[in-house]
Order: C-alpha cells, then structure tokens, then sequence
C-alpha cells in the first residue's frame, strides 16, 4: 500500500478573488484544475478533478496514477492516500477482467448497489469485504494499493 | 463568451470541435470530455476564472489558434 501525490501551482486572480490550483504530472503536464473562493476550495476541487479523471480512465482499463509521484514533490502537494485510491484500483481490476459490476456483486453475495459503493470516491470497505472482492476477482487488490 | 466569465458548456463546445466527447456526468462534475489515448479532463459547470479555462483548454491540447480571444 502505498500513497501518491500531485504537486501543484497556486494562482489567484485579481478580476474574480478566486484561488486556481494547477495539478503538474510527473512530465510537466497539467493533470486537473480547480478553483475557489478560497485556497482550500481550490485544492479540494482539484483533488475531485483528478480523481473523476482517474476513475473515468480506469472503466476503460487506462491506468494513469503512474502519472503521479511515489514521494510528495515541491512545495505544493495534493496527497492520494492508498485508501483513497481504492476505488481506482478496484475498478481497474473489475475492468481488465471484462465484468460487470453486478457480476462481481454475485460473486461477493452483495447486492449492485452496495458494490458500486466500493468504486466511489470515499469508499472505505472492511478487510473482510475487500477480502470477498479479492476472492470475486481472484486478485490482491490490497497488494496494488 | 463575456469578458471574464466562462461555463463548462462553452468548453465543451471548443473540445468538441477538436474531436473530444463529452461522456456525460461524473461525480461533481456534469462534463467529461474523453478522446481516445488521452487522460479525462473532467469540466465543472461554471468555471471560475481565467486560469481554470485556460487549464482545460491546455489539458484538452486544444491550439490557441482556437481559444476564445479572451481567454488567449
């Protein structure tokens, strides 16, 4: 398990007294955007940005939190927990293998509804469930995280 | 677009010219704009400042030939 993180460049703008948060990727490319009334909005809409971003991409098997850093960078740092990024790596596990939330859902004895919960932002499963998606998927999720 | 205010929508509409789609709503935000072998970039409805339209646009590597003049 580990964390990853996203540096970013603060500005403000004098015509609408908001904050914009500029997320950079490993290559120097911008990787989200967002902004607020105040630093911290920015920085929350940005966190959004990246994350619909992230688990947008995973649906299509696209995998890009090796985008990401390994070890916070700069100043100025969003930092995805391994938990955070759960539902990201969870989706791209249900993904690669061609299933169907509601297959998986069979698999683990829950219903649809309960395991879309697990893809969303602010999941935070127990051992014993993740325990049950593992075995549905016949993968480590824990061990990608 | 007014001097200094922009929406998703207007965004959309430059992305989809560029052969971006939009894939709908996703989580707080009621735009994705997807185009095959690049990253989402997720829109939201109104965008608060110069620097954020700019930053969509620059994800969505849409030439500044083709940005708003006040956004350029």
């Amino acid at each position: 398990m580990y964390n990853l993180y996203l540096p970013y460049e603060v500005s403000f703008d004098v015509e609408s007294q908001t904050y914009c948060c500029t997320g950079l990727d490993r290559d120097q490319e911008i990787f989200g955007t967002g902004s607020g009334v105040t630093l911290e909005l920015a920085e929350q809409r940005l966190r959004e940005a990246v994350f619909e971003s992230l688990i947008s991409d995973a649906s299509d098997c696209n995998d890009y939190t090796p985008c990401l850093y390994r070890t916070p960078k700069g100043d100025n740092y969003l930092m995805f927990s391994a938990v955070e990024l759960l539902p990201i790596r969870i989706r791209l596990a249900r993904a690669a293998r061609r299933l169907k939330q509601a297959e998986v859902a069979e698999r683990m004895g829950i219903s649809q509804q309960a395991y879309s919960k697990l893809e969303r932002s602010g999941a935070n499963p127990t051992f014993a469930l993740l325990s049950r998606l593992e075995t549905a998927l016949q993968q480590e999720i824990l061990q990608l995280a | 677009m007014g001097s200094a205010s922009w929406t998703g929508q207007e965004l959309r509409a430059i992305g989809e010219a560029q052969g971006w789609v939009d894939a709908g709503p996703g989580g707080k935000h009621p735009i994705r704009m997807q185009k095959t072998g690049m990253r989402t970039v997720p829109i939201r409805a109104k965008i608060q400042n110069r620097n954020e339209a700019q930053d969509v646009l620059k994800q969505m590597k849409i030439p500044k030939t083709h940005w708003p003049e006040n956004l350029k």
